[in-house]
């Protein structure tokens, strides 16, 4: 190739890719393809991967690894009937839920579905700089765009990409992750923000005067339409003052996400007659209202001596008469 | 001698993508497409990269458009440098790999600030210069099996 073919490729090639960008940008067609296809191979190859890896597994643990079963039946035995009889308490107190409901005419909430999905990988290749993991499951089975992903203690984020057998989530602790939460005691919104991998998550735009602690259980709303109202998402650790008036509250999440295996995927049944809900990633609010961050600084006014002298001076000279006034005072009792 | 080489492209990506699981940020697809270059197959290559494109894009979570101009690049660094180096030379393929690394990082550097993502630059750097060091050694790894391939197919 000699160097005038090299550089009509060139240009010919940045035309070509400001062209596809911009039509994607426009209708989103490439990303559906590459999501549909290659997340798929990724998802096939990672799902072969991990079917080996589990065969050896539990080959492993049922033929060959069969010591102190015995002891772990008793104690499984043990925590079984203990299950029971709570489950026995719940339904009575789920009962007397029912029955007082009824009696406020409160409507149920749709119960939302849920569905067991094993994570495959945790950020894939060289394009992938969001805090996310890849799922076993796709649009075809339960993991559409924006589904809830939960775990036993918490809410762990939602599905960002979907292809048909394997999407990518994105984690509550991504810096374009943003949830609508309620405090479980003073019933505080506000809305719950990443900052990064390992970092805590901060509650964003409370006033100064909304009653908040340190401990305290945040759930989720269910304001952005997006998550059912009520999923443990973490507690708070610090609340600060901060700047426009607003209080600066740090929590920490609930869910440990570097010991994830296995999540659950929250489907809503009346999705199709809900409105939509909000954005999965959603840029941070400095980057929406200017794209350089603007520190606000309040600057102090200059002080004038001379007034502060002049009203020193005066009160002094007022203290000098109060102090020759006593003294008559005294001196004429 | 198609199937063969369907057989070889197909393991070597289903390694590579292993090997991405256990190391993040790191494209292990990268080494096989500079072997592919420089077999100087048009229709083999052209597979191949449209192939990669799609497998890296769609894995990720960024905009379409990164690994398609990242990937370009690295034909033009081809061949725009082959003029002073013999291509199949390991000085070569380790000023690539610096340069390459080098035009990643500013790349979504610069993708990411248009599309108002939030990056970790620390986080970014680090996976640059990892996949500075990991390329030339895949590459010399990927090579050999390739040539040991090819003649014992």
């Amino acid at each position: 190739m000699n160097a005038r073919r090299l550089i009509v490729v060139i240009v010919l090639f940045f035309l070509l890719f400001l062209g596809v960008y911009t039509w994607n940008e426009r209708t989103g067609k490439m990303d559906t393809i590459s999501t549909s296809v290659g997340l798929e191979v990724t998802g096939f190859v990672l799902r072969s991967v991990t079917f080996i890896q589990s065969s050896i597994t539990s080959f492993w643990e049922n033929y060959l690894y069969l010591v102190n079963t015995q002891a772990e039946n008793n104690v499984l035995r043990k925590e079984i009937s203990q299950l029971k009889r709570d489950l026995a308490i719940a339904k009575e107190d789920s009962a007397e839920l029912y029955r007082l409901r009824n009696l406020i005419n409160i409507e149920y909430k749709p119960e939302w579905k849920t569905v067991g999905v094993r994570i495959l990988a945790w950020r894939l290749g060289a394009n992938d700089f969001f805090d996310s993991f890849l799922l076993s499951k796709g649009f075809f089975s339960g993991a559409k765009v924006g589904t809830p992903i939960i775990d036993a203690r918490g809410l762990v984020g939602r599905v960002l990409k979907a292809g048909p057998y394997t999407s990518v989530a994105l984690l509550l602790t991504d810096s374009g992750s943003s949830v609508a939460v309620l405090s479980e005691k003073g019933r505080v919104s506000g809305i719950l923000q990443g900052n990064g991998h390992n970092k805590l998550l901060s509650m964003r735009f409370v006033k100064q005067n909304e009653k908040i602690a340190v401990g305290e259980l945040l759930l989720t709303s269910g304001l952005d339409l997006s998550f059912p109202k009520g999923i443990p998402v973490g507690k708070v650790v610090s609340v600060k003052y901060g700047k426009n008036s607003m209080l600066d509250i740090q929590v920490e999440a609930l869910v440990t996400f570097d010991k994830l295996e296995e999540v659950l995927l929250l489907q809503n049944p009346f999705e199709h007659i809900l409105p939509e809900g909000s954005p999965v990633y959603s840029p941070r609010p400095n980057q929406i209202f200017s794209p350089i961050p603007i520190e606000l600084t309040v600057e102090e006014t200059p002080k004038d001596e001379n007034i502060e002298k002049a009203f020193k001076e005066q009160s002094e000279s007022l203290d000098e008469k109060n102090t020759v006034n006593e003294e008559n005072q005294a001196n004429g009792a | 001698m198609r199937i063969y080489n369907f057989a070889w492209w197909f393991f070597y990506v289903f390694f590579a993508i292993c090997l991405q699981k256990l190391v993040h940020g790191v494209d292990f697809l990268l080494p096989g497409l500079i072997v592919a270059l420089q077999e100087r197959k048009i229709k083999q290559f052209l597979v191949i990269v449209f192939s990669f494109i799609l497998i890296q894009e769609g894995t990720g979570t960024m905009p379409f458009g990164n690994i398609f101009l990242w990937y370009f690049l690295v034909i033009i660094f081809f061949f725009s440098w082959q003029w002073f180096f013999e291509v199949e030379s390991f000085i070569f393929i380790l000023l690539l790999s610096i340069a390459l690394s080098l035009s990643h990082y500013l790349i979504i550097v610069v993708l990411a600030d248009i599309q108002d993502i939030y990056i970790n630059f620390r986080e970014l750097q680090d996976e640059c210069v990892y996949q500075m060091f990991i390329t030339p050694i895949m590459w010399h790894l990927v090579n050999f099996l390739r040539r040991g391939f090819q003649r014992v197919a």
